[in-house]
């Protein structure tokens, strides 16, 4: 190796990169496109991960569902670092009846103050009102509504299955979320409307953003073992851990063909600027510049080059991501509006994680220099003379 | 000295087979200025890069100094040709995206040669090419005299033994091109240097001694 070694080849290299002015340049933009695109397009495949997940779990059910809890358990006893909220809810098995017309309901009695707090269930309501806490209304979906042939503002009797008693409530209000689970099978109330039969409750516990409903089942069974249960959003909705990974899967096929696309692209540039001055490597093999030598000039070109475009790129990604996510992120509801994933909203809201935001530069890199490696071959297996004579 | 023994150099190609190079036999004394000489096609170009070590003869022996440089390796013949030996092409020699003493610098960075001692050399060439303030002017700035001129500076800067240039007055004007000339003999001879040119001018035969014409490859005088 030269005295000065890889210092002086990567002075030459930068020198050649800022006085080839234009061709770098235009092989910048191309890689700071490509990466900042890339960081952007993987940030919104998680923002519609989130946007599943945060609309699923959002509406009602929370990331972590408690079962069969006793009364000596307090909402509050749930309240763990990583837990938003806990909801008390209290099911009751029965029949609805409107008139005439009857069908088998599950009634939930809820805190109408922490519901309408912490679930999106009250943007689903399309008539009236949720119902207020201590009053006895019932909160019914459009389509049990339509069955019984009630409005809002009319009185549903509620029969117990077990016990022979029954309830009397005012429709309070009328929602549609599209999910059969509440559309057609529940009913709320507020708690304190409900007979109280020690009957055990169920907590809906909301999760802070970033904590995984394992760690907290985990701790939550530790204190608290069978018959107590608890179940993760992934248990009690398979088909959403499902679609999930579909998506997951989907989206990783589409972000490698298009990194691909990319990738080739980047490589293809590489070699174009390489081979166009290889003439000049020629030149310097006839000076005596070892094939090593011209390898590592062109490595520290590639290397150089992409170290400061893929910079660039990283942060013209990170901050389209971060706008985007600072400013309600993209809506799409005019495409979600019948899907029962995106029951809420149907706003993306990208989100940087390790991957999207280092798998581009990388791949970026990798390719680059893969690139390099044909022409630092060819300048390296042809005569300084071919090279001479061809170019 | 210079040494060469029945080399011969064959090209293949989609035509067919090519001889450039047919069992020449010929000696350059150390320090001479020597040119070979023929009409376009005849093996000078083959035959100059030969004794350069960039091109393998098929056979034949060339000793440069004593050194066998077509039995050298790859790495050792890099690092002969970068201690030992200067080049001029007839055309794009310089680096372009480096400066005029960048161009100058580089074989005697290659061969160890920095700080001051380099500054100092590159400054003295300048002079001596008349070009003292071209210092810092990039490869497009300069005009195909003020190029070949710098080539030349280049190529002897690091005090090669052995100065090979291909036509390097080939694109210039009748009198440009014998400055260059004279620059080569003048420098050349301040250094001990010993000079091959391949040319067609015949105006160059005033100078050089000895004189090798090649012909389809093979040589058919030498004058002395």
């Amino acid at each position: 190796m030269t005295p000065g070694g890889a210092a002086y080849w990567t002075r030459i290299a930068f020198l050649f990169l800022v006085r080839s002015g234009r061709a770098t340049a235009a092989l910048s933009v191309m890689v700071i496109t490509a990466v900042a695109a890339l960081i952007f397009l993987s940030a919104l495949a998680v923002g519609v991960k989130d946007a599943m997940l945060r609309n699923t779990v959002g509406l009602f059910s929370g990331h972590v569902t408690g079962y069969d809890l006793p009364d000596s358990i307090q909402t509050q006893d749930l309240v763990v670092q990583g837990v938003d909220a806990v909801l008390k809810r209290v099911y009751l098995p029965g029949v609805l009846t409107g008139g005439r017309l009857s069908q088998p309901m599950l009634l939930c009695g809820i805190d109408p103050e922490q519901e309408t707090a912490h679930t999106a269930l009250k943007m689903k309501i399309s008539e009236g009102r949720y119902p207020l806490t201590g009053q006895r209304e019932i909160l019914v979906s459009r389509d049990v509504a339509q069955t019984l042939g009630a409005r809002v503002g009319d009185r549903l009797r509620f029969s117990f299955q077990t016990g022979g008693g029954f309830l009397e409530y005012s429709v309070s209000g009328l929602y549609h979320t599209g999910l059969d689970a509440l559309d057609r099978e529940m009913a709320f109330c507020p708690l304190e409307t409900m007979p109280d039969k020690g009957v055990p409750w169920s907590a809906a516990i909301f999760l802070t953003g970033g904590v995984t409903a394992d760690a907290i089942l985990n701790l939550y069974r530790q204190h608290w073992p069978e018959p107590v249960r608890f179940e993760s959003w992934e248990t009690q909705m398979p088909d959403l851990r499902q679609l999930i990974d579909l998506e997951a899967i989907s989206m990783a096929i589409v972000i490698f063909l298009v990194f691909g696309v990319v990738a080739i692209g980047i490589a293809c540039s590489f070699v174009i600027f390489i081979i166009r001055n290889m003439r000049e490597y020629g030149i310097m093999r006839a000076m005596g510049v070892t094939t090593a030598e011209i390898s590592a000039l062109i490595v520290a070109k590639v290397t150089l080059m992409n170290l400061v475009a893929c910079s660039v790129g990283l942060l013209i990604g990170m901050v389209a991501v971060l706008v985007v996510a600072h400013t309600g992120g993209i809506d799409i509801s005019a495409f979600t509006s019948h899907n029962r994933y995106f029951a809420v909203s149907g706003v993306i809201i990208p989100r940087l994680t390790a991957f999207s935001l280092w798998a581009p530069p990388a791949t970026s890199l990798l390719f680059s220099l893969l690139a390099a490696v044909w022409p630092a071959v060819m300048v390296a297996r042809k005569k300084a003379a071919d090279i001479l004579r061809l170019i | 000295m210079i040494q060469l023994s029945h080399v011969t150099k064959t090209f293949r190609s989609g035509r067919g087979q090519v001889k450039a190079v047919t069992d020449v036999s010929l000696s350059v004394d150390t320090g001479r200025f020597a040119a070979i000489m023929g009409k376009s096609g005849a093996g000078k170009s083959t035959l100059l890069n030969c004794m350069g070590g960039l091109e393998m003869p098929d056979g034949g022996e060339i000793l440069c100094f004593g050194t066998p440089i077509h039995r050298l390796r790859a790495g050792k013949l890099s690092l002969f040709q970068r201690r030992h030996l200067g080049f001029i092409f007839q055309r794009g020699n310089l680096l372009s995206y480096l400066t005029v003493a960048e161009n100058i610098g580089m074989p005697l960075t290659l061969n160890g040669i920095a700080g001051k001692v380099r500054d100092d050399r590159i400054e003295a060439l300048l002079a001596d090419i008349g070009l003292p303030s071209a210092a810092t002017a990039l490869p497009h700035e300069l005009s195909g005299g003020e190029t070949q001129r710098v080539s030349v500076a280049r190529a002897i800067a690091h005090h090669p033994k052995l100065l090979l240039a291909d036509e390097p007055t080939a694109n210039l004007d009748t009198a440009t091109g014998q400055r260059i000339v004279q620059l080569m003999r003048d420098l050349g001879q301040d250094h001990g240097c010993t000079i091959i040119m391949a040319t067609h001018d015949r105006e160059i035969t005033d100078i050089a001694d000895p004189i090798i014409g090649l012909k389809d490859g093979q040589v058919v005088r030498e004058e002395k």
